[in-house]
């Protein structure tokens, strides 16, 4: 397992970098909707929602003796029920995300894992309840960010499992962070579940830079990470530019799947500094707060 | 082709046909493609059939190609079978090979070269099966040594018989060898190509030689350069004078260095032979030495130079002169500083072995001289003896004394008859002074000598006729009397000294010029012994040279020389130069002095082909090619692994990285050998290793404020704090070690705990702190179980009242840390230490205490000592533990006191 440590602080860091969800939207000078969201009827939030007659079963230390001392029954002190949005995160763990051109970048894997963790840190701040989806149950504890920190760092999936995505919930927010390299029909088809239940998704693409580029020269052997495929490139040089072409028309086929899902996709390059992808990230978000979906 | 190859040939020349073939290989390299760099690449999926226009742009780096064309050009110039200074082309006649070594003295020079050369041509003739006769020039020792006449052999018999040769160290016989070789002339087995290794120098016969090899085939010459034509050393003009040798030489040698050398052939000193300014022959002169090293030179050499002419022996050499002193009559009584024996002992210690005692005594030891010191009248059989003795070349040296004068009568074997009576120069009826000594005169032996003012004679004894034909004076006072009388008797000589040899007639005797005179003397006497007996009998072998110039003991062979003709003596097998002579006198026989002066040797018309020793050897270049050539292709082999690897290697290679850096940091291991040599040095405060780096600093901490206050109050000086980790450091440096436990503390290992034990075992002992205030109940705490896991820890008890840990040097009740809880040690009764605990079990945290102690001022920096008081007191407990390590049960007694107190007081 990878130190536990370093991740978890990069994404402190970052975030202390970061303006709250909160003061993003208030730059954006909208008024939205942030934290637990009341919802109309009695629940734990904070504040009142009604007096209502003790029922058998009711807490005694519900029982509002001020109210029931002015008559002869009974009161409970009812609160409105809030209730916090969930945030479902999902990141590829496969082992071609371990990819890194150069020593000096992050591999995709850990760009990935720090964009991730520092949006549920920045999320979960603002109490709303974050989790890796399909792999634990929404919280915005401590305990819950250190368990999704190892999820990060422990999961390795391809694409994102059917299972997974059905487990989340209509309306729920959700940010699936992968290279998305495997053909979009495959990607089509494991999003399916997702499709229509929630406008509220993220698309975050990592790429490290040489995968757009394909910066190589001369006679070159390309295999994949598991080392089960190979291509033998005379002239890596030769064939760049029909392969930048080649991988544009795939980050295009996926943002157009995400606008078809009504989600919304991010190019993100391992070379691009990520307090700028963060700002980014939550300047659009709240717009959508505005918009009112999350 | 000359210069720097010599003479190059190839034997295969048609294989550099193949070097034209080089620039298309070049061509191949450049369009042969190379290695594919191997890359891990995520998003291959769009690789998959995308084909680059153009497939040839890469190319070979030009360094590869390079290093793969010169492989190429040095495969082919191998095959071409390169050979510098090729022998000649193969016989196609085999003949049988006759080889004839000089083996004389002037080969012992350039035996090396000349031992070479031989090897390679019976080496050669081993390849070309030929058949070898070895034939050497000087004379053996033994006529049936000799190995010309050696039939026919092979060559690896003839290999082991050459190297069985060496040189001898006298002249070539040519013409012995020429005659020999001419009885065999007619034998058919005579014909045969020749190979002669000569020494370089002109001998007789040597024309003779050549013409009998050459007509038995063709003869071949090879011979040193001039420059190593060997130099020799020969008596030089001036020996009887002063120190003085002569070189010769027969090269265009431009200098040699000559040393002059003592018995032990050790070097004195040395001079520089310039024959570009002195000729081919220069006279070498020993001059401004001290006396005292002149004493001692035995021999010249030739330095670097080889060869029983280059050492040149002076006679005499070796060993002390015996000298013999008469004691007087009656000198059994021990007037010691009174005896005039006593002051010729000290002075002539230094120089000669003494004989002192009765003149058989003296005789038995065949004295070079005899002092006679104040003997008056003497037996007649003595007498005769000494009188027989002197004519037989010894040198009497007689000191007048009172004896002399005492009885009336007439005192013989002196240089001139002397006067009945002392002449007493100061006394109460003599008007005169004492006298000074006058400057010697310069023929006196004892001319040169300095003589101090302070020297006085009070009485002497005059001679009778002080101008008596053959007396010589070699000193007088400033009056003109003579001090110092000789006369020669036979062989031998008489000396007289006219005062006494103790300081009762003379200061002489006790000044430095008494030392000097005798010195003179001694050196004077056994010149006539040595022509006595070196004239008379046999003189025996006493060291011998050897062919290098070395000096053995003689060998079975070697044979007497009858003393009568030394001189017209001709080193050879029997009398090989050296010393020869009996006991200390010994006569040298010097190969030079019986040597012309050498000549280079003139070329001979027999002779067919003629080089030099060295230089000619024949070298093959097929093995260095192919080597390089191998070299290279390994060298391209390791460039394309890594190429092929793309400067990334893979974990294996990785992995042997990390091994060899992993040998590297194991090389560093003496730096712990150094930690042990520190720590042996003396004592050192030691703490084990928790390896949680806050505890190891405060233990760190604590125990130096521990020590630098033990080192204030006490006598124990700890010189530092060490860590240890006892799995691996040696612990017996350490008294005592403080072990702090940490609730992350595990089992310790095996060899952790074996080496703990045997250092409790070895009388150490462990202060175990488990830093929590209670080390628990008599089962321990768990976390005291873990630590002490497999440590075979005798029954432990809680601190009895009394214990010496209370009283090692302060007397305390408990032992405060941070806490203040209850120690454990080992029930007394039972451990074989002589009371002394093996550990001592707490959990007061006193590092913690100690570690927040200022210990300049002993104020606690931090709160976890509430005050001054406990800090003091968990110092004091600190200072017991570490006194109680060193002590023991020393104070065990101190126990008692209170009671022997209380008895007292009442």
């Amino acid at each position: 397992m990878k130190p536990f440590f370093p991740l978890r602080k990069n994404a402190e860091t970052l975030s202390a970098r970061l303006p709250s969800l909160r003061a993003a939207a208030l730059q954006t000078a909208f008024h939205v909707l942030h934290g637990p969201h009341p919802r109309r009827r009695a629940g734990g939030g904070e504040s009142f929602w009604q007096f209502r007659e003790y029922r058998p079963g009711d807490q005694p230390q519900a029982i509002d003796w001020r109210q029931s001392a002015k008559t002869d029954r009974v009161f409970v002190r009812e609160k409105e029920q809030h209730k916090a949005q969930s945030i479902f995160f999902w990141v590829a763990g496969n082992q071609g995300m371990d990819f890194k051109s150069q020593s000096a970048l992050p591999s995709k894997k850990e760009f990935a894992n720090l964009l991730a963790l520092t949006l549920a840190l920045l999320y979960s701040r603002e109490g709303e309840m974050i989790a890796y989806a399909g792999r634990q149950r929404p919280g915005h504890s401590e305990k819950t960010l250190q368990s999704f920190e190892h999820l990060l760092l422990e999961t390795a999936e391809d694409t994102p499992a059917s299972a997974a995505l059905a487990a989340i919930p209509s309306h729920a927010g959700c940010y699936l962070l992968s290279d998305f390299l495997e053909p979009s029909e495959t990607l089509t088809k494991n999003l399916a579940p997702l499709d229509g239940r929630t406008h509220n998704g993220w698309m975050l693409q990592i790429l490290d830079p040489a995968e757009i580029t394909l910066p190589y020269k001369g006679r070159m052997r390309f295999e994949n990470m598991e080392g089960t495929d190979s291509h033998l490139s005379e002239n890596a040089a030769d064939i760049a530019t029909a392969y930048n072409a080649r991988i544009l028309a795939h980050i295009e086929k996926i943002r157009d799947l995400c606008l078809k899902m009504g989600w919304r996709h991010r190019l993100c390059r391992t070379d691009e500094d990520p307090v700028l992808i963060l700002r980014d990230l939550i300047t659009r978000a709240a717009h959508i707060h505005k918009s009112g979906t999350i | 082709m000359g210069g720097l190859f010599g003479n190059l040939v190839f034997l295969n020349p048609w294989a550099l046909t193949a070097l034209a073939g080089l620039p298309a290989l070049y061509f191949l390299l450049r369009v042969m493609p190379p290695a594919p760099r191997l890359l891990r690449f995520p998003a291959i999926r769009f690789l998959q059939g995308l084909e680059p226009q153009s497939k040839t742009p890469s190319h070979t780096p030009w360094w590869i190609l390079l290093l793969r064309l010169l492989m190429a050009t040095l495969l082919l110039l191998a095959l071409a079978h390169p050979v510098i200074n090729p022998k000649n082309s193969p016989i196609t006649q085999v003949q049988p090979l006759r080889l004839v070594i000089d083996n004389g003295w002037a080969s012992a020079q350039n035996w090396d070269a000349l031992m070479d050369a031989a090897q390679a041509r019976i080496a050669q003739a081993g390849r070309q099966q030929q058949t070898v006769t070895l034939l050497t020039t000087a004379p053996e020792s033994t006529p049936q040594k000799r190995i010309s006449g050696a039939a026919p052999m092979g060559a690896g018999e003839a290999l082991s018989l050459l190297k069985a040769l060496k040189p001898v160290p006298w002249e070539n016989d040519l013409a012995a060898l020429a005659h020999f070789l001419e009885a065999d002339k007619h034998n058919r087995a005579f014909k045969g190509e020749t190979l002669w290794l000569s020494d370089g120098l002109e001998k007789p016969g040597a024309e003779k030689l050549a013409q009998i090899l050459a007509s038995a085939g063709p003869l071949a010459l090879l011979k040193p350069q001039d420059q190593d034509l060997p130099p020799l050393l020969k008596a030089g003009t001036a020996a009887g004078q002063t120190l003085s040798v002569r070189v010769e030489s027969a090269g265009n040698l431009p200098s040699a260095t000559i040393q002059l050398l003592n018995e032990r052939q050790q070097v004195i000193d040395e001079r520089l032979a310039d024959f570009h300014a002195q000729g081919k022959s220069a006279e070498i002169l020993f001059t401004d030495l001290p006396e005292s090293l002149q004493n001692h030179a035995a021999g010249y050499r030739i330095a670097g130079v080889k060869g029983a002419q280059a050492l040149y022996l002076m006679d005499m050499a070796g060993g002390r002169k015996n000298v013999g002193i008469l004691a007087a009559q009656d000198a059994g009584q021990t007037r010691m500083l009174a005896e005039d024996s006593f002051y010729l002992q000290k002075a002539l210690e230094p120089y000669a072995s003494l004989t002192t005692g009765t003149l058989d005594e003296i005789l038995a030891h065949k004295p070079a001289l005899i002092i006679l010191p104040d003997i008056g009248a003497m037996p007649g059989e003595h007498l005769n003896a000494l009188d027989e003795w002197v004519r037989g070349g010894g040198l009497l040296l007689r000191f007048a004394g009172p004896n002399m004068t005492r009885e009336h009568q007439s005192v013989s074997l002196t240089p001139v008859p002397l006067r009945a009576a002392a002449r007493t120069l100061e006394g109460s009826l003599s008007w005169d002074k004492p006298l000074h000594l006058s400057p010697f005169q310069n023929n006196s032996p004892l001319y040169g000598l300095s003589i101090p003012d302070d020297i006085v004679v009070r009485e002497q004894i005059l001679p009778k006729t002080p101008d008596a034909p053959g007396l010589e004076i070699w000193a007088q006072m400033e009056d003109g009397t003579p001090l110092i009388t000789a006369a020669p008797l036979g062989a031998g000589m008489l000396v007289m000294v006219h005062t006494s040899a103790s300081p009762a007639w003379s200061t002489l005797a006790l000044s430095g010029l008494y030392v000097e005179i005798l010195k003179r003397i001694l050196k004077l006497s056994g010149q006539g012994l040595k022509e006595q007996i070196l004239h008379n009998g046999m003189a025996q072998p006493g060291k011998i040279l050897d062919g290098f110039g070395a000096l053995h003991p003689p060998g079975a062979e070697v044979q007497p020389i009858d003393a009568a003709d030394f001189d017209a003596v001709i080193p050879r097998p029997e009398h090989p130069p050296g010393l020869y002579g009996k006991g200390g006198l010994q006569k040298a026989l010097n190969l030079g002095d019986h040597l012309d002066a050498p000549v280079r040797l003139r070329s001979l018309d027999a002779v067919s082909d003629s080089g030099n020793l060295s230089g000619v050897q024949e070298k093959d270049l097929l093995p260095a090619l192919l080597s390089a050539a191998l070299l290279l292709f390994l060298l391209d082999t390791l460039v394309v692994i890594l190429l092929s690897f793309n400067g990334r290697l893979p974990t294996r290679l990785r992995r042997a990285a990390h091994f060899v850096l992993l040998i590297g940091l194991l090389s560093a291991l003496p730096a712990q050998a150094q930690d042990a040599v520190t720590y042996a040095g003396g004592l050192h405060l030691a703490y084990i290793k928790t390896g949680n780096a806050a505890l190891d600093a405060q233990n760190q901490k604590g125990l130096e404020t521990l020590a630098a206050v033990l080192g204030e109050r006490t006598s124990a000086e700890p010189l530092g704090v060490a860590a240890v980790d006892p799995e691996h450091d040696e612990l017996s440096f350490f008294p005592l070690l403080y072990w702090a436990l940490s609730p992350e503390q595990t089992k310790p290992s095996a060899a952790a705990v074996q080496n703990l034990q045997s250092y409790l075992n070895h009388g150490g002992t462990i202060l175990i702190d488990t830093r929590n205030g209670d080390p628990g109940d008599s089962t321990g705490s768990p976390l005291l179980r873990k630590a002490l896991a497999g440590l075979d820890i005798p029954p432990l008890a809680p601190l009895p009242e009394g214990h010496v840990l209370g009283r090692s040097f302060y007397l305390l009740d408990n032992f405060p840390g941070r806490h203040n809880g209850a120690i454990w040690v080992e029930q007394q009764s039972l451990n074989g230490r002589d009371g002394v605990s093996s550990v001592i079990i707490g959990g007061n945290d006193w590092a913690g205490a100690w570690a927040s102690i200022n210990p300049a001022t002993h104020k606690i920096r931090r709160y976890n000592v509430q005050n001054g008081r406990e800090a003091e007191i968990s110092l004091r407990a600190g200072i017991n533990f570490i006194l109680y390590a060193l002590t023991g049960n020393y104070k065990a007694d101190q126990v008692h006191v209170p009671y022997i107190l209380e008895r007292l007081g009442k």
